[in-house]
């Protein structure tokens, strides 16, 4: 067994791999240089990589943050919690402390205002607790949130940072943790099998978790997500579109006000398609013209592999060109094609 | 490596041909020119308007729930705060007893929709597992996606109102969520200026798109795939038009709260829907401000007041359509050390709201002082559409209807 997933992780990446790798850990699909520098070398090298870098873990807080709710207006902006990935990138800070410094953060109180939210989102958010069939827990909780005296969760506590700080050390976080990071990288609920030996790892060494992420993006089960693809989040989405046709993260304006509006959808399919469009006949992302496409056939290619991390099958490739080649406007009736479909939105 | 994809399917009946609608969204080229693209499609969405169950009048309903905690102390027991409410339940039938369950804001409106009392966290962002009162009508009238939608105020969290996972039903029965803050801002509306208002399809490069998505995988297309295209270029076209319309103007406390309601309104008179859903949510304030709160319910009630108004004014809607509005839970009796009001004592004032009922099937001037549920108002919608909400556990509120 030991030998399999060790064979695993040594694989080399593909152009698949790289962009979901890359999705998954860095919000963004893989640049040019990156796709240059990576592709071919073993999976565990990249994320091993990508796992000390302060960008990974800017997207990591910021899934913490989008888990939270903290967004829209109570995104926390400007605050402490900016220094938090170079310190997880840097190993000094472990991601529990992180997530105790956004439980203090003025921003989860505006967002959870009074005792029985506050005490709730605690409870629900950190230790997946269902309140209702807790409600004497919560309700000591209450006291405490209010300068009153109890026991919650086994301990003293007094205030409403002890409710905070109790919540997130004790043993039910460290698992709802393990089990929610495993299901946004993985796609799939963490096995039963091994758990309480993870569960008592991260509970103990709160800074192991970097360290299991990495051997779960190199697993079968990611294996499995890569096979299976997985539906981009709309804040992720934005992100990948602008660097598959620019080459450039866009501006943190540009993100929360398409996010914000594609989060606004039940299907935000529709808005989806017309910021493409929107996109493609904007300078910095425009499309090419027919005339800068040559005969066409490397320029699929190259999209292709671009934007899907593939090669196109022999049919993609005449259908695409003889488009790309119909019109002025083939080549962005290709790229929307592209943009549009189900493949690109589930990398 | 061969990768697995989602298929797309949907049972969505067909109401338009795609070049039409594809036609009525090339017709826009500009924020005002957009605005007066959504009517045509308004009128091609128009139909033989008839009852849709046996001995019943009501051929819509409009579902507003203020999810935000409102007591009936600032409704119903401050008649002058809510002028458009006392006149609706006069016109209708006032529930004064309405039992709720603090689920939290999301649960306990997720309950109302589902007819299910059922714990959900406050911050879950995930589907019910159970169908939703869209799902129910939608798929037991075999309606479109534009004839069943959901406005909101509370952002990306409320999207999971419009359907969920139950085997049965699911997102091809889904409402169509907009949430009013969340794209009618300023942000985004400057960003579409700034980049340019996305060019339509024409049917030339509809075709090809088409033909191209074929040869993709997971995208093989399928037996709805025209219809699929159809409703998301109505949704698209719409909102497109609405961004060059007054709701992204709105502002100040209530603002979200105002702009579900009023593009509940425009929605009404764009596509006359069978089934429009209205989550508010603002009126949450009142943890930190009662004054604001206060402001919340009034601005509410000014709102609530214009989609009646507009309805009064239209003879297609007047004596065929149906409103009911009810709070998701109520709040504490007493204030909080900030002189708020939260949400948790287990107190009446926020086990129990009022609710009004009106519309042409239901009683004029009644007031049903006994007890009734918060999760009855989905198997008395679906009634009124002769839809089955099967595993709802509410009951239809007989005692409403005339």
């Amino acid at each position: 067994m030991l030998d399999e997933e060790t064979s695993r992780s040594d694989q080399p990446l593909d152009g698949e791999w790289l962009r979901a790798l890359c999705i998954d850990l860095h919000g963004r699909p893989p640049f040019e240089t990156e796709r240059e520098r990576w592709i071919g070398r073993p999976r565990s090298a990249y994320v091993r990589a990508a796992l000390s870098t302060e960008e990974a873990w800017r997207h990591w807080l910021g899934e913490q943050l989008y888990y939270f709710m903290l967004i829209d207006r109570f995104r926390p902006v400007g605050t402490g919690l900016d220094e938090l990935p170079a310190m997880l990138a840097r190993g000094v800070m472990s991601p529990r402390d992180a997530l105790h410094r956004i439980a203090l953060c003025t921003s989860f109180d505006l967002r959870n205002p009074g005792a029985d939210t506050f005490v709730t989102v605690i409870m629900e958010q950190f230790c997946g607790i269902e309140v209702q069939r807790a409600t004497r827990e919560l309700e000591i909780g209450k006291t405490a949130y209010d300068g009153g005296t109890g026991v919650f969760l086994g301990e003293k506590a007094t205030s409403q940072s002890d409710v905070i700080r109790i919540a997130v050390e004790h043993k039910r976080a460290a698992r709802h943790l393990l089990e929610r990071e495993h299901l946004r990288l993985c796609r799939a609920p963490l096995s039963a099998k091994g758990r309480g030996k993870l569960v008592k790892e991260v509970h103990s060494k709160p800074r192991r978790l970097a360290e299991i992420m990495g051997e779960w993006l190199v697993s079968e089960a990611y294996e499995q997500r890569v096979e299976r693809g997985a539906p981009m989040e709309n804040h992720i989405w934005v992100r990948t579109v602008f660097v598959d046709l620019s080459g450039g993260l866009p501006g943190p304006g540009d993100v929360e006000a398409l996010r914000s509006a594609l989060d606004g959808l039940g299907d935000p399919a529709p808005l989806r398609s017309a910021v493409v469009r929107m996109l493609l006949a904007s300078e910095g992302t425009r499309a090419p013209r027919r005339a800068e496409i040559g005969d066409g056939g490397g320029w699929v290619a190259e999209t292709f592999q671009r934007l899907l991390g593939r090669a196109p099958s022999a049919q993609e490739r005449a259908a695409f060109r003889e488009v790309a080649l119909s019109g002025e406007d083939g080549p962005e009736t290709a790229l929307y094609t592209i943009l549009t479909s189900a493949e690109y939105e589930k990398p | 490596m061969t990768k697995r994809r989602n298929d797309r399917g949907s049972d969505e009946p067909r109401r338009f041909d795609r070049r039409s609608v594809l036609r009525a969204a090339a017709a826009t080229g500009a924020f005002g020119g957009l605005a007066s693209a959504a009517w045509p499609m308004g009128s091609l969405g128009a139909r033989a308007f008839m009852p849709l169950a046996p001995g019943l009048k009501t051929e819509r309903v409009v579902l507003v729930v203020m999810a935000g905690g409102v007591r009936s102390r600032e409704t119903f027991g401050s008649p002058n705060q809510i002028p458009n409410l006392v006149r609706m339940a006069g016109e209708g039938t006032l529930f004064t007893r309405l039992r709720t369950a603090n689920l939290g804001h999301f649960g306990a409106s997720m309950s109302i929709f589902t007819g299910i009392s059922e714990a959900r966290g406050i911050r879950d962002n995930t589907r019910a597992p159970d169908p939703t009162l869209f799902e129910y009508v939608r798929k037991d009238l075999g309606l479109a996606s534009n004839e069943v939608w959901v406005t909101t105020a509370g952002g990306a969290q409320q999207v999971n109102y419009s359907y969920g996972l139950h085997p049965e039903y699911g997102a091809r029965f889904g409402a169509t969520i907009l949430d009013g803050d969340g794209i009618f801002n300023e942000e985004f509306k400057g960003l579409v200026q700034r980049y340019g208002v996305p060019r339509p399809l024409d049917d030339e490069r509809a075709d090809q798109v088409r033909k191209l998505r074929r040869t993709l995988r997971g995208d093989r297309g399928g037996r709805d795939e025209g219809k699929v295209a159809e409703a998301r270029a109505r949704v698209e076209s719409y909102i497109l038009s609405e961004l060059g319309r007054g709701v992204t103007e709105m502002r100040g406390a209530g603002a979200g709260d105002a702009k579900a309601l009023r593009l509940a309104r425009n929605l009404l008179s764009v596509f006359k829907p069978k089934l429009i859903g209205v989550v508010l949510q603002d009126a949450d304030i009142a943890h930190g401000s009662f004054n604001g709160y206060g402001e919340v319910v009034r601005r509410a009630d000014a709102g609530i007041g214009e989609l009646l108004e507009t309805i009064r004014g239209d003879e297609t809607l007047r004596d065929s359509t149906a409103v009911m509005v009810l709070p998701e839970f109520g709040r504490d009796k007493d204030l909080n050390a900030r002189r708020g009001l939260d949400h948790g004592d287990g107190s009446d004032d926020l086990r129990f709201v009022h609710g009004a009922v009106w519309g042409p099937d239901f009683k004029r001037g009644k007031v049903v002082k006994d007890d009734h549920r918060t999760i009855d108002m989905t198997p008395t919608i679906a009634h009124l559409f002769g839809a089955k909400a099967k595993f709802s556990k509410g009951s239809v509120l007989r005692a409403a209807l005339s």
